[in-house]
């Protein structure tokens, strides 16, 4: 028979403490305080649990106490005051465990009905440019919120959708940046529609619009989103398959994409997420291997893409049409502390209305090494583009420039961080088509940039 | 009385005391290979036939679990996976915080995979030791 008292409440909550501060010993430094947490959560249950558990019991002592005293009240004043014996044991062990998996299984329940989970980023930061900048940065700056939610339905309907609140030099835009359904048809294939990050390279598929995934603040500039300037379609709208084989030891990695071709507007790219210009079709691929064993960590591989991109003037007045087509490869590293990325691209842009051809390049190295909490990184960026190209031409930031970059993230726990960056920068002189198409002859700038972000997750 | 006591908070407290024997565990419906199981905690592996397979992770073995069987530590696990969702919309498994609680989904739930730091119970299968 259980005897349920204060003093056994007092005793179990000690002997969990003591539990708890023997399991927290081993715990590694930086993560102690989310360790700290989540074992004190597991306490809190824990509790629960004991208190539930211990109410059972009192129930349970309860219920058979008047049914043995009416059968025989002698036998049974006997009974209390012998012990029990080990059959007698075992049944309060098994009931108790009973109750202990009706508890969990509750727990359980409970854990999976609360609903789709909404996760998300924040950053805030300060910039400071020197003269020459085209985008002067003076101060400080709110930087961006982006949510995301995952909702799955059943085994194999996946999807994902983004939206993201920033402020850049023209004002405040929500934008919905993502909105993709997938169909898992198996482990080595799954088709997504909808809009989406163009899968070329590692960088655009690996960090998107979350500023504290990746170590640096800035993207390269080559594949920045098309708001941010960058020179290729980093969001396309249509459908993608993708999915991983085994081949020899590693894996290989596909996609296979079809989407509208985007048009520049206003001199940046625009995916064209409503509907397509003309019938003609983004598509692409992205073939990359990851070795298991040593090299583990380690993915190659190539990628490329065409599509025709109208050049639009002002008043929506399609001025040209060039072929865009860009094939390359890239490599990336993440083990050991290190990390590692790398992209190329050539392009072979064809005009439609002159029929010239023109050969474009455009490249970065980026390399960073952890130590603890901090990651000092470096990276290297290079774009030589044929200043006659009309793609590149109708691009407020197409002309050719070397980017040098270095600076250090401090990771404060799991979920945020404090970053600092220093960039030198030279662009070269270009004539340019500006909103109505009109040439504009652009000089040559060389400047620095020094800014800091404070971001976090969750 | 005492042993009784014993008995029911080592089924309530099932937390870490040191490196001790695990044994990762599914629901009988599952069949999958040992090698699977670091695929299935990576989310490279969704599927066993038709079966979604729903992996959870146990509070009370993670690091030892993470360290034998995915060879590798809580943080870049946790980062890899942060990183995977906001790519492929796959949300990471679910934390549960005992042995206890770990048994009774993995028992109840098809497809289900956990890990735990002590031995099975009835109604679940057992994939791998670490």
């Amino acid at each position: 028979m259980f005897m349920v008292s204060p003093i056994f409440r007092r005793a179990a909550r000690a002997f969990a403490i003591g539990l708890l501060c023997l399991s927290v010993l081993p715990a590694h430094a930086d993560e102690a305080a989310d360790r700290i947490r989540q074992l004190e959560e597991q306490l809190a249950r824990s509790l629960r649990m004991i208190d539930q558990l211990a109410s059972r019991v009192s129930e349970l002592e309860r219920a058979a106490r008047p049914a043995s005293v009416a059968a025989s009240p002698a036998p049974a004043a006997a009974a209390a005051s012998a012990p029990p014996s080990l059959g007698e044991h075992a049944k309060s062990i098994a009931a108790l465990q009973e109750s202990v998996n009706q508890i969990s299984e509750g727990l359980s329940r409970n854990a999976n009905d609360s609903g789709i989970p909404l996760h998300g980023f924040v950053d805030v930061g300060a910039g400071w440019s020197s003269r020459g900048d085209p985008t002067r940065l003076r101060g400080f700056h709110a930087g961006s919120l982006d949510l995301y939610l995952t909702p799955q339905i059943g085994s194999r309907v996946k999807s994902l959708i983004e939206l993201v609140v920033e402020f850049d030099e023209e004002g405040g835009s929500i934008d919905m940046e993502r909105v993709q359904i997938g169909y898992t048809l198996s482990d080595a294939l799954t088709l997504w529609a909808g809009r989406f990050h163009t899968p070329f390279g590692l960088w655009n598929t690996s960090f998107h619009h979350g500023a504290n995934l990746q170590t640096s603040i800035s993207r390269p500039k080559f594949v920045d989103f098309e708001d941010g300037g960058g020179l290729i379609p980093a969001h396309s709208v249509g459908v993608w398959a993708n999915g991983k084989l085994g081949l020899g030891s590693g894996k290989l990695n596909y996609d296979f994409y079809v989407a509208n071709g985007p048009s520049i507007r206003d001199r940046r790219l625009d995916p064209l997420t409503f509907t397509d210009d003309n019938a003609d079709k983004l598509a692409g691929f992205s073939l990359g291997y990851a070795p298991n064993g040593p090299l583990s960590g380690l993915t190659v591989g190539l990628h490329g893409f065409r599509s025709n991109v109208g050049e639009y003037s002002s008043g929506k007045v399609l001025r040209g049409t060039t072929r865009l087509r860009a094939v390359g490869g890239y490599f990336g590293y993440d083990a050991h502390e290190w990390e590692a990325f790398g992209e190329y691209y050539r392009f072979r842009n064809a005009d439609l209305g002159g029929g010239a051809t023109h050969t474009s390049q455009a490249g970065f190295v980026h390399v960073g090494r952890t130590f603890g909490l901090l990651t000092p990184f470096a990276r290297y960026e290079r774009a030589s583009l044929d200043p006659q190209d009309n793609y590149f031409r109708s691009l407020r930031t197409g002309r050719s420039y070397t980017h040098y970059v270095v600076g250090a993230r401090y990771a404060l726990d799991a979920n945020s961080s404090l970053k600092f960056e220093l960039r030198r920068s030279r662009e070269a002189a270009a004539s340019q088509l500006d909103e109505l198409g009109a040439v504009i002859d652009v000089d040559a700038v060389a400047y620095r940039r020094a800014m800091f972000q404070y971001s976090i997750a969750f | 009385m005492k042993f009784a006591v014993e008995a029911m908070l080592a089924l309530v407290l099932s937390v870490p005391l040191g490196a001790v024997a695990g044994e990762v565990i599914a629901h009988p419906s599952v069949r999958i290979d040992p090698a699977d199981v670091r695929d299935v905690y990576l989310g490279e592996r969704q599927l066993a036939g038709d079966l979604r397979l729903m992996p959870t992770d146990n509070l009370a073995a993670h690091e030892h679990f993470l360290a034998a069987i995915l060879q590798t530590t809580v943080r870049s696990y946790e980062a890899r996976w942060k990183r995977k969702t906001f790519r492929e919309g796959l949300p990471p498994p679910p934390m549960k915080g005992s042995d206890a609680e770990v048994m009774s989904y993995v028992r109840s739930t098809p497809g289900a995979i956990g890990y735990l730091a002590g031995t099975a119970g009835p109604g679940v299968i057992v994939l791998d030791r670490f």
